[in-house]
């Protein structure tokens, strides 16, 4: 399908900029127009994906298992599930898709030392701890005590033993240095790549506040790679588009931390990803950010996001 | 930098033994259920279990650590509805198995009534463990009517429960 000026007219402002660099984009503006699907994953340390499809489908909910992670279910969209059984019996989770693969993607093993710097409302977190069967800590981390609520419950309701919480500036922590295997920096973002459920999103961020929180985000990632140990993993993520907090604080982070990290390539079975922008307005930022993935909501039907997996090597 | 929340206290093995006693021995829930746990204390509330301690930041406060499992202000303690929940699959007496109507009657904290069959693995009157299909879900009170019928009383939190005519097992 052609792409005419009239189309790049009727994009939000915000994403015009990226024009050039979305893939297959005359499909980008009818993604954003859709409702997500909804999506759920099973809690394996109270049951698997192929349990908690029949009990949904028990309550005639159809559900269909992810590719790329068979205790992920996809659903219809518009499912409000926070007062069925499976939901109150900690047995599944509902979480948009391209949140529960940042999780996902960090790959977390059972007996590792998990840093989660920007926890709430927790559910990569118990996703995390799901994964790891009460075997290893988490520390889960988060800046506003209001949100610690939602934090908690899920982890409560979703019976995760091996969590602590703890309350502070994830810019201004101080860490245990080299202390973690994993890291992941799930950092506080424009959320541009969540329009699909809140088209407003994208007329609240001014010039002011995407700088301050590109600030935190340099801050928070260096934080990550600095709590990280040698040959362990700091998983970068954002729900946003803007190659500002994403890319730019990637290089950053090369710039600073130079050979002492290297970026790693990430992949998901059946999820289709676009590279790490590299070369921006005819300039060309660091090659090797072409390995950190973009998520944009046409590509998978589901919401926009950023992944950058660095490994630690000092 | 003065902590938020006063410090958490480990307690020592011997002493969990002794605090969790009358739960496990209500609901036959195995000693070994505490292994590989450590247990902490924040206040006189609740207990908490947690599989793990973790590297700390210094001079942040401590929000939380694992999951409150036993309410130490009853007497004896009372398993809380996160504790029913990790532990319960492993209870062996004084559990209850709702069928769905049953179900959506506890989880909207309305009175269920129980047939003989739903309470043989009960030992009388007191808390028991309300799973459905074998997924716990909480505690409730069981209770003897005037009649001889035996009642359960939900002890589903109220912040959580479902509305008046909900169904938890019907399409949201």
């Amino acid at each position: 399908v052609p792409v005419t000026l009239e189309d790049h007219k009727m994009w939000p402002p915000v994403f015009v900029p990226l024009y050039d660099h979305v893939p297959d984009r005359s499909r980008f503006l009818d993604a954003l127009s859709r409702p997500l699907p909804t999506v759920v994953w099973a809690n394996s340390l109270r049951t698997s994906g192929s349990e908690l499809g029949e009990i949904l489908h028990s309550i005639g909910i159809h559900a269909r298992r992810a590719s790329w992670n068979g205790d992920v279910l996809r659903l219809a969209p518009g499912l409000s599930l926070g007062r069925t059984f499976p939901y109150l019996a900690g047995l599944m989770h509902p979480q948009e898709e391209a949140s529960i693969l940042a999780a996902h993607l960090l790959d977390v093993q059972p007996g590792e030392q998990v840093l989660d710097l920007c926890a709430a409302p927790g559910g990569k977190t118990a996703f995390m701890a799901s994964r790891m069967n009460g075997h290893g800590s988490i520390l889960a981390n988060e800046m506003s005590q209001a949100r610690t609520i939602a934090l908690r419950a899920n982890l409560d309701r979703l019976g995760a033993t091996n969590v602590t919480i703890t309350v502070g500036d994830a810019t201004r922590l101080s860490l245990p240095q080299a202390a973690f295997d994993a890291v992941l920096a799930d950092v506080p973002c424009s959320c541009t790549g969540t329009v699909r459920q809140n088209l407003s999103v994208c007329d609240e961020l001014g010039d002011q506040r995407l700088e301050h929180l590109v600030t935190s985000q340099v801050s928070i990632l260096d934080q990550a790679i600095r709590a990280c140990r040698s040959g362990g993993r700091v998983l970068y993520t954002t729900c946003s588009l803007l190659l500002e907090e994403n890319e730019r604080v990637i290089a950053e982070a090369l710039r600073t931390h130079g050979t002492n990290i290297r970026l790693r390539s990430l992949d998901a079975h059946g999820i289709t990803f676009a590279p790490g922008i590299t070369v921006w307005n005819g300039e060309q930022l660091d090659q090797r950010i072409a390995a950190a993935r973009r998520l944009y909501p046409h590509m998978n039907d589901t919401g926009g996001f950023f992944y950058a997996m660095l490994e630690v090597t000092r | 930098v003065k902590p938020v929340y006063p410090a958490f206290e480990e307690l020592a093995p011997a002493h969990v033994v002794e605090l969790t006693e009358s739960v496990r021995d209500r609901f036959g829930i195995p000693p070994e259920v505490l292994d590989g746990l450590r247990f902490f204390r924040r206040g006189k509330k609740y207990l908490y279990a947690a599989s793990a301690t973790t590297p700390l930041p210094d001079a942040t406060p401590i929000h939380a650590i694992g999951l409150p499992v036993v309410r130490l202000q009853h007497n004896p303690p009372k398993l809380s509805t996160h504790g029913a929940c990790l532990w319960g699959r492993s209870a062996s007496r004084n559990v209850v198995e709702l069928d769905r109507e049953q179900m959506n009657e506890y989880l909207q904290r309305r009175v269920v009534r129980l047939d003989r069959v739903a309470t043989e693995r009960c030992t009388g009157h007191g808390h028991v463990i309300v799973r459905w299909e074998g997924h716990p879900v909480g505690v409730g009170l069981l209770d003897l009517e005037k009649q001889g019928a035996w009642k359960l009383v939900s002890l589903f939190p109220k912040s959580e429960c479902v509305p008046p005519g909900g169904d938890a097992f019907g399409i949201p």
